[in-house]
């Protein structure tokens, strides 16, 4: 620890802090314009300078090192004037619009010249007059109010890895400008609107809302992936105008994705629902509370009787909260006597909970968001984390760029992981077992391996397998090089502390069961504990959903319930199998030839439109509850929105479905229910012992003559399953679906970018996308994104079975 | 006197400079031991001759002392300062002199690689030195196995592009790296982390071009030419109204009343000194009074001025201090980077003040409003550039006070050199 | 309209990569030799250049952008730089752009009418020793005055 004086307050700091951060930490506010804490110093906007003794000039504060002894005055006359002058500088030229300035409020050059003053510039000099740059979606720039901080060029490239803004020309003439001074085309993540010291940056759907200081400002967790970032929403007359990520609040610490920024507004949709609705003559019409409970209630009760409590099962959803899936476990458990209740997790997340138990014997991982920072080497399998998980995957890059970690991806598409990667092995769509397989052939040949795993059960099973993956063999099997297999085999041995991450997310297609399997058995040949695994759950409250529903014994899994054909009757809550679950056709046929089936939803989809009855719930905002997210602890989401229309939380419609069927399901109060769900969760203390469990590589379908590329399906950054699809903020960022196909099996199709295509699939159906000629996917490869309920994606996917990866083969035409 | 650096090679061929002693230095830096070589340097008391006058032995020390590799050569001939043209006498008459110096450094170094950081106008230059790295190759000066030794180094030109902020070390780095030329955030400095993160020299050309003979000559011979707290030959060069202009080698130390009125032959058509700037633009204007400052970094400085690149620019009585304080300003706006705050914007605010004065449309107050706008921007800066324009107009003040109040007063007393100060079309990237 | 390089500079180009450990570092030059080639830094030239080094050409932009040497739109046949900083100013740089100005049509930052040359200020070329001086396209033509000026630009068709 380094001692030193600042303001005549003896401080502590840790070597190499700056002055800087050293007097924020201890409550000393120092102007600063251009400094931000995730970026590296820079030093341009000469407002933190301060005084130190002993020195004949000024020093930056945000980039010189505290050294012993150095006493320090942040405030002096002299730093005053300093001061003065350079705001006095920066109002040369910047615009005084701050009446109709959305920043103005909350503007740190405002805030800065109400502090130091002045007001205005002694020196009047024509100011800028650049348009405004408003063609691009989400984001708009002012470069009229821009004070050539960098700091949006600095976060978007140092921070966000993209580089999509850059410093052009040279002086006083410089600009921020994306490419050519063509419109913005990014990722629309908004990181650099929070970053903007002033006006120069907003966001679209903010524009001319407010005024800031007539808003409240409320945290809330983001309802999206399972990272568990905190939002701040701006609130005014029962609204959210907008949400930022902000400095220090949260695990998030202030970063947030596209989803997190922008996609609050899913909530005030068109689509919302707004009282019960009844199908009555073939028509779904609405209908009050009571009659639309009592017909459920009946309808359950009728449908138990006649073909028992089997027959009955039940949907949650990871959307919802643990409160409102428990609930639905009680209801069907309590009122209905039945354990078919499951969710969408089985066909993503619980593909590697299933391989934990198997491996570990443990059904939890809680992941630290940071865990990736403190790794020397990351290995990333199949896995688009900075989209899935935007915040999670930032770390990997993170340590990658920044602590120097090795980053080898392992991945068909190119991602901006890979982009960044230290070894990008562009395997074969789904080969994942393979080319771990092969890995650890390499390390047991190479003798790399950890000498503790010889006594890990299974490790000649393993080995047995093993010699059918030579790391030759592999490499044919997985496309790559003999030698990068290797050489990843090298520098995972050679690592001190290897993280391995992916996601297992219900609508990619390219990871099953046994992609998990392999990655685990990789770890323990390392010699590594669950905890070198990075791998997060897909949603919000994915953990939490598979918590609460695998909590007691269970009955069928979803797979069963829709693809078994035995179920009479299904309940699903927030989820919209029509649309999510892969093979459409089959899903659609099981629903159809349902004699109930209801559906809680807060808006209309496509499944409600074959229910019997829809009940309208109360969405994110609108109520309390808790999140698991992948940090394994529970957070609490807050209501600070009214409900729209007549809805209300799932767990109250289910309360009331109970009453009207004469069981107690113990739900007094939200805070009772809450404190008996989480009980039920948290009980479990879990020790990790060892198993290895050998794999093959194996998929569902392969290529043929007949259907010759695979059709791997996944998610975009700037969405979220189906349900940000009505958020008219992402939908302008990311507006259709579209099939990514490599420049040469488009050409030797004749298909040309933003032409349509039919893409068919072995089970008959057909669907048709606008095509994209990259190559972001490798030949014999086609991708498409899942979110989008109109392109019907899922007729081609196939349920998954065993621990094979699901992916399909398909045929592409144009249209 | 001793002339080294220019007049000793004709026609700046590989033959006549060998006759004339060249590369022999080389070979005796080959002989000692990398560390001798820095020792030798630092004995001779030399300081780097781009302006800021640092020890250059110290900083070959603290690049020595990086245990990291490799390392590099970087040679500092982004010659931007106006008034400026010495190194582009050496580049022009003498380039031997330079690639010697610079294996010079390589070997004392260790480093197998060296840039050459041309300014983007000297195209002629680009050409000679471009063929003397080719002779100097092919008669094994620089390349695989240099003189014999088993040691390699080798020299790169890279041409710069316009930009006088790439006179700054660390942008010179940036802008070698293919970046914007802006500067860097020191610590750490370039010894430690300059071209790509190795250690890495800057040194000017008309330093590098002093290691031959300090070494050749040994640290001994060399401390006993010029001032002794400075020793060694410093090039001159001077332009304006004299006679003569032109670059002279001259001891370190010599008046500036020699160089003006000795070497380049006084004042142009008999007319009287009215002001001279000693160092290059950035340097504090001095008023004749003040001539018989020896050229040294610390006489100069003394005088409120800086040695700087050494570049003497001399005005007549003819000559109207605003006009040429406005004209210094318009190139530092032009030329600041636009990274920090008081350079963008207060160089821009200067030219500005000093443009309605010279245009009678000065206010009062004008004047004391320049003063406390240079005096905040001074020190405040991120790199000198901004403190060199503050400077420049500081100096104007303190000696031709009232040429600016006359002018506030009545206007511009010397009539228009041209038509009327232009702005400039800005570069429309 | 011309959007790749051809050969010559190709090969030019690949003798210029070899110089430095990182594409990023030739930049520069590449950026001259687009120049040359497309003769000015139109979108193609600057999108050329990042192809050639694998670079994002936001990258090349945003340094091409910061130097005054590298144009950004159409240039003359001839490319005037004329001095016009202290040293030569003070011996009567400044009334040459009038002469300019007056006989060929061409301001600073613009192109005469026949296309013939087009004028920029440059802030030294230093060749302050023997000002006014300017350079038109590489050479340099130092000891300028209304009559010399005329003169020289008489070569340059």
């Amino acid at each position: 620890m380094i001692e030193f004086v600042i303001n005549g307050k003896n401080i502590q700091a840790q070597p190499k802090t700056t002055i800087l951060q050293a007097a924020l930490a201890n409550g000393i506010y120092i102007p600063h314009l251009c400094w931000d804490r995730r970026l590296l110093p820079y030093g341009g906007c000469r407002l933190c300078l301060v005084e130190v003794e002993g020195m004949h000039k000024f020093l930056a504060s945000c980039s010189t090192p505290v050294k012993a002894g150095m006493i320090i005055h942040t405030e002096t006359p002299k730093l005053e004037k300093a001061r003065r002058t350079v705001l006095e500088l920066l109002l040369v030229h910047h615009p005084l619009d701050c009446p109709v300035c959305d920043k103005a409020g909350e503007c740190d050059l405002q805030d800065l010249a109400f502090k130091y003053g002045p007001v205005a510039s002694r020196f009047a000099d024509e100011r800028k007059h650049e348009p405004e740059s408003t063609a691009a979606p989400l984001i708009e720039r002012n470069a009229n109010r821009c004070i050539l901080c960098g700091k949006c060029v600095r976060i978007c490239k140092e921070h966000q890895g993209v580089g999509a803004l850059n410093l052009i020309g040279r002086g006083f003439k410089t600009k921020v400008s994306p490419a050519f001074e063509e419109t913005l085309d990014c990722e629309f993540c908004g990181q650099c609107v929070d970053a903007c010291p002033v006006g120069a940056l907003g966001t679209k759907s903010y524009k001319f809302r407010s005024r800031v200081w007539f808003m409240d400002e409320q945290e809330n967790i983001c309802p999206y992936c399972s990272v568990g970032c905190t939002s701040v929403l701006s609130l005014r007359d029962g609204q959210i105008l907008r949400a930022r990520g902000k400095d220090g609040v949260g695990i998030s610490k202030g970063d947030l994705c596209p989803r997190g920024r922008f996609g609050f507004d899913f909530i005030e949709s068109e689509h919302r629902l707004s009282t019960p609705l009844l199908r009555k003559e073939g028509k779904l019409e609405p209908a009050s509370w009571q009659e639309a409970l009592e017909f459920t209630a009946r309808r359950l009760a009728e449908i138990k009787e006649a073909h028992g409590p089997r027959a009955i099962g039940a949907l949650g959803s990871e959307r919802c909260s643990v409160e409102d899936n428990y609930m639905l476990k009680k209801f069907m458990v309590l009122s209905l006597g039945s354990k078919n209740v499951d969710s969408r997790t089985r066909l993503g997340y619980a593909k590697q909970v299933e391989a934990l138990k198997k491996t570990f014997g443990i059904s939890r991982l809680a992941l630290d968001l940071d865990a990736p920072l403190k790794a020397d080497v990351i290995f990333v399998l199949e896995s688009d984390l900075t989209s899935t998980h935007p915040v999670y995957g930032l770390k990997a890059l993170a340590a990658h760029r920044d602590l120097k970690a090795t980053l080898i991806v392992a991945d068909p598409r190119e991602s901006k992981l890979s982009r960044w990667s230290s070894q990008w092995l562009r395997i074969r769509p789904a080969t994942g077992v393979a080319l771990v397989n092969g890995i650890m052939s390499a390390l047991i040949e190479a003798d790399l391996f950890d000498k503790k795993a010889e006594a890990v059960k299974g490790f000649d099973e393993l080995k047995k397998t093993l010699e059918r993956y030579k790391p030759s063999a592999a490499a044919v099997m997985a496309g790559v090089s003999e030698l990068d297999i290797r050489h990843a085999a090298s520098a995972l041995a050679a690592a001190k502390n290897p993280m391995f991450m992916a996601c297992f997310g219900s609508s990619e297609n390219t990871k099953g069961e046994g992609t998990a399997l392999a990655l685990m058995d990789l770890a323990i040949l390392l010699g590594r504990g669950p905890e070198a695994l990075g791998l997060p759950p897909e949603f919000a409250n994915t953990m939490g959903t598979q918590m609460v529903l695998e909590g007691g014994e269970t009955g069928l899994d979803a797979v069963e319930m829709l693809y078994g054909g035995q179920m009479k009757a299904l309940v699903i809550m927030g989820e919209n199998p029509v649309v999510t679950f892969p093979d459409t056709t089959r899903v659609m046929n099981t629903l159809g030839g349902l004699e109930l089936l209801v559906v809680q939803d807060i808006m209309m989809t496509a499944t409600a439109k074959l229910a019997h009855v829809v009940l309208p719930a109360s969405g994110w905002g609108e109520k309390e509850g808790t999140f698991v997210g992948m940090t394994g602890k529970p957070q609490k989401i807050v209501k600070c929105l009214s409900e729209i229309g007549q809805g209300i939380p799932d767990w109250k419609i289910l309360r009331n479905l109970g009453r009207l069927m004469h069981t107690d399901l113990d739900a007094k109060s939200f805070a009772g229910l809450s404190a008996s769900a989480l009980a039920d969760i948290e009980q479990r203390q879990e020790t990790a012992h060892p198993v290895f469990i050998p794999v093959e590589q194996e998929t569902r379908e392969s290529a043929d003559g007949g259907h010759p590329l695979l059709f791997a399906t996944g998610n975009l950054m700037q969405h979220s399953g189906s349900l940000t699809t009505i958020s008219n903020n992402l939908d302008s960022a990311a507006p259709d679906a579209y099939l990514q196909i490599n420049p040469s099996d488009a050409d030797a199709r004749r298909i040309y970018n933003d032409s349509f295509v039919k893409v068919s699939g072995r089970n008959g159906e057909a669907i048709y996308l606008k095509a994209r000629v990259t190559d972001e996917v490798p030949q014999g490869m086609v991708f498409a994104p899942a979110h989008f309920a109109h392109a019907k994606v899922n007729l081609l996917t196939l349920p998954s079975k065993n621990g094979e990866a699901p992916i399909a083969a398909v045929k592409v035409d144009p249209a | 006197m001793t002339r080294y650096l220019l007049d000793v090679v004709e026609n700046r061929s590989i033959g006549e400079y060998e006759r004339a002693g060249g590369y022999q230095g080389l070979g005796k830096a080959l002989s000692m031991e990398p560390g001798q070589v820095i020792e030798e340097v630092k004995k001779s008391g030399l300081r780097g001759r781009g302006g800021a006058g640092f020890p250059t032995g110290m900083k070959w020390m603290f690049a020595a002392g990086d245990p990291k590799s490799p390392k590099y050569i970087a040679c500092n001939a982004d010659e931007g300062e106006p008034g400026t043209f010495k190194d582009k006498a050496i580049l022009d008459e003498n380039p031997h002199l330079l690639i010697e110096g610079m294996a010079i450094a390589g070997h004392a170094l260790k480093a197998e690689l060296g840039y050459i950081y041309l300014r983007g106008e000297y195209l002629k230059e680009k050409d000679i030195l471009e063929t003397a790295i080719s002779q100097a190759r092919a008669s094994g000066y620089l390349g695989e196995n240099i003189m014999g030794s088993g040691k390699r180094f080798d020299v790169h030109v890279h041409l710069g592009a316009g930009a006088y902020i790439c006179g700054e070390e660390t942008a010179l780095i940036d802008s070698l790296e293919g970046k914007r030329g802006q500067p860097r955030l020191k610590p750490p400095f370039p010894v430690n982390s300059g071209l790509w993160g190795s250690p890495t020299i800057v040194n000017n050309v008309e330093t590098l071009a002093n290691l031959p003979f300090i070494v050749r000559e040994g640290a001994g011979r060399y401390v006993r030419i010029g001032d002794p707290g400075c020793p060694g030959n410093k090039l001159f060069p001077v332009s304006g109204h004299v006679e003569r202009p032109g670059v002279y080698e001259l001891p370190m130390g010599t008046t500036l009343r020699e160089i003006i009125y000795e070497h380049a032959g006084g004042i142009k058509n008999g007319k009287t000194l009215k002001a001279v700037i000693p160092g290059g633009i950035s340097a504090p204007v001095l008023p004749p009074g003040l001539i018989d400052c020896p050229m040294d970094f610390v006489s100069v400085q003394k005088q409120g001025s800086m040695l700087g690149s050494g570049g003497v620019m001399v005005f007549d009585e003819d000559t109207c201090i605003v006009r040429v304080a406005h004209r210094a300003l318009e190139f530092f706006e032009r030329e600041s980077c636009g990274k920090c705050t008081p350079c963008r914007e207060g160089t821009g605010w200067l030219r500005g003040i000093l443009e309605r004065i010279e245009t009678r449309q000065g206010r009062e107050g004008d004047i004391r409003l320049l003063e406390d706008v240079s005096k905040n921007i001074t020190g405040n800066t991120f790199c000198p550039l901004g403190d060199g324009a503050a400077a420049a107009v500081l100096g104007f003040l303190m000696h031709f006070r009232e040429e600016f109040a006359e002018h506030i007063k009545n206007g511009c007393p010397f009539g228009p050199d041209d038509l009327n100060p232009y702005h400039y079309n800005p570069v429309q990237p | 309209m011309k959007n790749s390089f051809g050969p010559g500079a190709l090969a030019l180009l690949n003798e210029i990569k070899t110089k430095y450990p990182t594409g990023r570092a030739a930049i520069m030059p590449a950026l001259y030799v687009a120049q040359e080639e497309f003769g000015w830094l139109m979108p193609e030239a600057l999108e050329a250049v990042a192809d050639c080094l694998e670079l994002p050409e936001m990258t090349v932009r945003s340094t091409a952008t910061f130097y005054s040497m590298y144009r950004h739109r159409k240039a003359g046949r001839n490319v005037i730089r004329i001095c016009t900083n202290v040293s030569c100013m003070v011996l009567g740089a400044r009334t040459l752009k009038g002469v300019l100005e007056g006989l060929y049509g061409v301001a600073p930052g613009g192109v005469s009418p026949d296309g013939r040359f087009s004028l920029e200020i440059a802030d030294c070329i230093g060749a302050c020793g023997s000002g006014p001086a300017m350079l038109v396209n590489d050479d340099l033509h130092t000891g300028l005055d209304a009559k010399k000026i005329i003169e020289v630009l008489e070569n340059y068709k």
